[in-house]
C-alpha cells in the first residue's frame, strides 16, 4: 500500500458520486477539446493566410462581382507587382449537398501569388497549357478517389453552361500540397478563361482580385490607390490584406472566439462548482478519518498532498477521457465536414486542455485539502 | 525504574468566549516505562485532555512534559507527527478504522510512516494480526467485523510499528463484558510480555483491574492512588 493507492481507495469509495462527477468532468472536457480545436485551428488558418497578398472585392460585398476591366487598371497602379483574379464557381460533384470549393482563376498569376502551394513542374506545365485543366489539393483527390488523367464532370449550383446544363468537363492534370498543415489545400482551381467564355451569364466579371505590391511597406498606399481609382464609379472597390479579408469574413459569421470562450467559461464554471462541492463534501465526511491519520503521525503536508492528489486524479481521469473522445469527434468532423477541415487536436490543443485539467484539479482540491490539513486531531477521540 | 513520562507543573485551560476554564492547575506526575496505568474519574474531569497531552495531540498551557528525555511540549507540529509515529499507538473507544481499507491494510497504515517495506512490512502486519487473534480476518473490511474484532484490529494497528507507548481512551466503552475482558486481556499481555507502557482511560472499575495501578482524577487533580 502506498499514498497513491490510498488516494485511489478514497476516490472510489462512493461509486455513484464518483461516476456522476467524472461524467460532468468528461462532458466539460469533451466540449472544451472540440471548441479549443475549433478556435485554435481557425486562428491558425487565418494566420496562415498572407499579410503580403491584398484582395480587392466589390465595396457592396464579396458576393458581388467586379468587371474584368478592373484587373488591368489595378495592374497599372503604382507599386503593384503582380495581379491575379478568381471567381467562385459554386461547384459540386454529383450531389449538391456535398459542395466543393472551386475557383476559376487566372492560372499563371494565381500560382505565382500562392507560392505556398507546391506542385510538380510537369503538373504545373500541364495545367497552364490546357484550358480544360484543373488541379486540386492532394488530400481532396484522395478523398474523392479521383486520379490524375481523369476527366471529371464538375457541376455548378450557380452557373449554366452555354451548351446546356450546369456541367463543366475538366481534366484533372495534377495536384498541389503545402508544407504548413494550416494552409488549406482542400480546393480546386481551373481556368477562368474557359469558365468565362462558356458561362451563360456573369461574363467578363471576376469575383475578386489578388494583388502583390512590390514591397509590403507599400501595401497601405496600394490599397488606398486602388480604392481611390474606382471611387464614385459604378463598381467601387474595397481592398484589404488577405488576412484582414479572412477576419472580416469571420466577423460576418459572428464573433466566434467570444462565443466559444463564453461557452467554455460557463461550462468550466459549472464543473468547478460541481467538482469543488463533491470534494468538499467528501472531505467533510472524512473529518474523523483525517484526524486519525494525523494521530497516527501523518504530517499535515502529506494529508494536503493526498487530498490535492485525489482532486487532480479526478480531473485527470474525467478530463483525459473527454480529451480522447473529443479528439475522435474532431477527427470525424474534420474529415466528414469539409468546412471544418481546419479543426485538429494538435499538441497545442492537448497542452491547453491538460493545463485546464490541472488547474481544475488544483482549484477544486485546494480548499478541501486545506480544510483536511487543518483538521484538529482531538476530533478523532470523539464520536463521529 | 526510569520515568518514561514526567509532567512538571502542567496547567491546561480552555478559553471559551470570555471565560477561561482551567482543567489542570500545576499537575505533576510520572509514568514509568513498562507501567500500565488506568485513569478513572467523573465525566469532565479532564481524562481525555490528559491523554491528548500525553499523546502530543494537545499541548499544555504551561508546564513541562518530558518523554524519555524529549520535551514534547516544545516540539513543532511536524516534529510531533514524527514523534507520534515513532513512539505512540492510539486505541480509541470507537475503533476508528478506515472503512475503505481491509483489516490488513488498516494495520499497515502506520508502516507508511516508516522505512519498512515489502516482505518485512507484510510480516509485521501478519504478526500484529496474529497477536490479536485475527490472522484469518486479514482481508475483511471493518463493516464485516464485530465491535470486538474491530477493536482488535485497532490494537494491531497501534502496535504494528512497535511503539513504546499505548494510549487508550475508553477502549472497551462500546463493548459487552465478555468482549471487553478479551480486549483488556490483550492489553495486559502487551504490557506484561512486550513491555508496552499503557495509559488507559476508563469508566469501568472492572477494566481498571487489569492495570498495574489506577489514578483517580477529580477536578483536575489525582485524589488517591489505588494499587491494583
Ligand atoms: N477543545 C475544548 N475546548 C473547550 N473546552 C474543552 C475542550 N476540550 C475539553 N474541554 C473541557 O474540558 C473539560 C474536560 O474534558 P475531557 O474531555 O478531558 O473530560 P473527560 O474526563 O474525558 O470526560 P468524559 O469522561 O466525559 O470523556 C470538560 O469540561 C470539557 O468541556
Ligand atoms: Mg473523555
Amino acid at each position: 500500500m502506498t499514498d497513491f493507492s490510498l488516494v485511489l481507495r478514497n476516490l472510489t469509495r462512493k461509486p455513484l458520486r464518483l461516476g456522476l462527477t467524472l461524467f460532468a468532468i468528461f462532458m466539460a472536457f469533451l466540449i472544451l477539446t472540440v471548441l479549443i480545436a475549433f478556435q485554435l485551428g481557425f486562428d491558425r488558418a487565418v494566420e496562415a493566410t498572407s499579410e503580403e497578398r491584398l484582395v480587392t472585392i466589390s465595396k457592396i460585398n464579396f458576393t458581388v462581382n467586379l468587371p474584368i476591366g478592373h484587373v488591368s487598371k489595378i495592374r497599372a497602379t503604382e507599386h503593384v507587382e503582380q495581379v491575379a483574379y478568381a471567381d467562385w464557381f459554386g461547384g459540386y460533384f454529383k450531389e449538391p449537398s456535398e459542395p466543393l470549393v472551386m475557383f476559376a482563376v487566372s492560372p499563371e498569376a494565381y500560382l505565382e501569388l500562392y507560392d505556398e502551394l507546391i506542385m510538380d513542374d510537369d503538373a504545373r506545365a500541364a495545367f497552364l497549357q490546357n484550358k480544360q485543366a484543373m488541379v486540386m489539393g492532394e488530400g481532396l483527390m484522395r478523398e474523392y478517389g479521383f486520379k490524375v488523367g481523369d476527366r471529371v464532370p464538375m457541376r455548378s449550383n450557380i452557373f449554366q453552361h452555354r451548351d446546356g446544363g450546369n456541367t463543366w468537363e475538366l481534366d484533372l492534370v495534377g495536384t498541389f500540397r503545402a508544407d504548413d498543415p494550416a494552409v488549406d489545400t482542400r480546393y480546386i482551381i481551373f481556368h477562368h478563361d474557359n469558365f468565362n467564355e462558356s458561362r451563360t451569364f456573369g461574363r467578363d466579371t471576376v469575383g475578386w482580385v489578388i494583388i502583390k505590391a512590390d514591397n509590403p511597406a507599400n501595401n497601405d498606399a496600394v490599397m488606398a490607390a486602388i480604392d481611390a481609382q474606382f471611387a464614385n464609379s459604378p463598381n467601387e472597390t474595397s481592398t484589404s490584406t488577405e488576412k484582414a479579408f479572412q477576419r472580416a469574413f469571420v466577423a460576418q459569421i459572428g464573433n466566434i472566439g467570444l462565443i466559444i470562450m463564453s461557452v467554455v467559461g460557463a461550462a468550466l464554471f459549472v464543473i468547478l462548482m460541481i467538482v469543488g462541492n463533491a470534494m468538499m463534501m467528501a472531505i467533510r465526511e472524512r473529518t474523523g478519518e483525517i484526524a486519525v491519520f494525523k494521530a497516527l503521525g501523518f504530517r499535515s503536508g502529506r494529508i494536503f498532498a493526498m487530498v490535492l492528489g485525489e482532486s487532480l486524479m479526478l480531473s485527470l481521469i474525467g478530463g483525459l477521457a473527454g480529451l480522447a473522445v473529443g479528439a475522435v469527434l474532431v477527427g470525424v468532423a474534420a474529415s466528414a465536414i469539409p468546412p471544418l477541415a481546419f479543426m485538429v487536436v494538435s499538441t497545442e490543443v492537448m497542452v491547453v486542455t491538460l493545463a485546464v485539467m490541472l488547474a481544475l484539479g488544483v482549484v477544486t482540491g485546494f480548499f478541501p485539502a486545506r480544510t483536511a490539513m487543518n483538521t484538529t486531531i482531538i476530533t478523532a477521540f470523539q464520536k463521529h | 525504574m526510569a520515568a518514561l513520562f514526567t509532567l512538571n507543573d502542567v496547567s491546561k485551560s480552555f478559553v471559551r468566549g470570555s471565560d477561561t476554564i482551567t482543567i489542570f492547575d500545576k499537575l505533576n506526575m510520572q509514568i514509568e516505562a513498562g507501567d500500565f496505568v488506568a485513569i478513572m474519574g467523573p465525566s469532565g474531569s479532564g481524562k481525555t485532555t490528559l491523554l491528548n497531552m500525553l499523546g502530543g495531540v494537545d499541548g499544555p498551557t504551561s508546564g513541562e512534559i518530558d518523554f524519555d528525555g524529549t520535551r514534547i511540549d516544545q516540539l513543532s507540529e511536524n516534529q510531533l507527527s514524527r514523534w507520534r509515529a515513532d513512539n505512540v499507538g492510539f486505541i480509541f473507544q470507537f475503533y476508528n478504522l478506515m472503512p475503505m481499507l481491509n483489516a490488513a491494510r488498516n494495520v499497515e497504515l502506520p508502516l507508511l510512516l516508516t522505512s519498512i517495506k515489502g516482505k518485512d512490512r507484510k510480516a509485521r502486519v501478519d504478526a500484529a494480526l496474529a497477536l490479536v487473534g485475527l490472522a484469518d480476518r486479514a482481508k475483511h473490511s471493518p463493516n464485516e467485523l464485530s465491535g470486538g474484532q474491530q477493536q482488535r484490529v485497532a490494537i494491531a494497528r497501534a502496535i504494528v510499528s512497535d511503539p513504546k507507548l499505548l494510549l487508550c481512551d475508553e477502549p472497551t466503552g462500546d463493548l459487552d463484558r465478555a468482549t471487553a475482558d478479551e480486549i483488556l486481556g490483550i492489553l495486559q499481555s502487551l504490557n506484561e510480555k512486550f513491555g508496552k507502557t499503557i495509559v488507559m482511560v476508563t469508566h469501568d472499575p472492572q477494566a481498571a483491574k487489569y492495570a498495574k495501578r489506577t489514578l483517580h482524577l477529580d477536578k483536575g487533580a489525582f485524589v488517591e492512588e489505588v494499587a491494583a
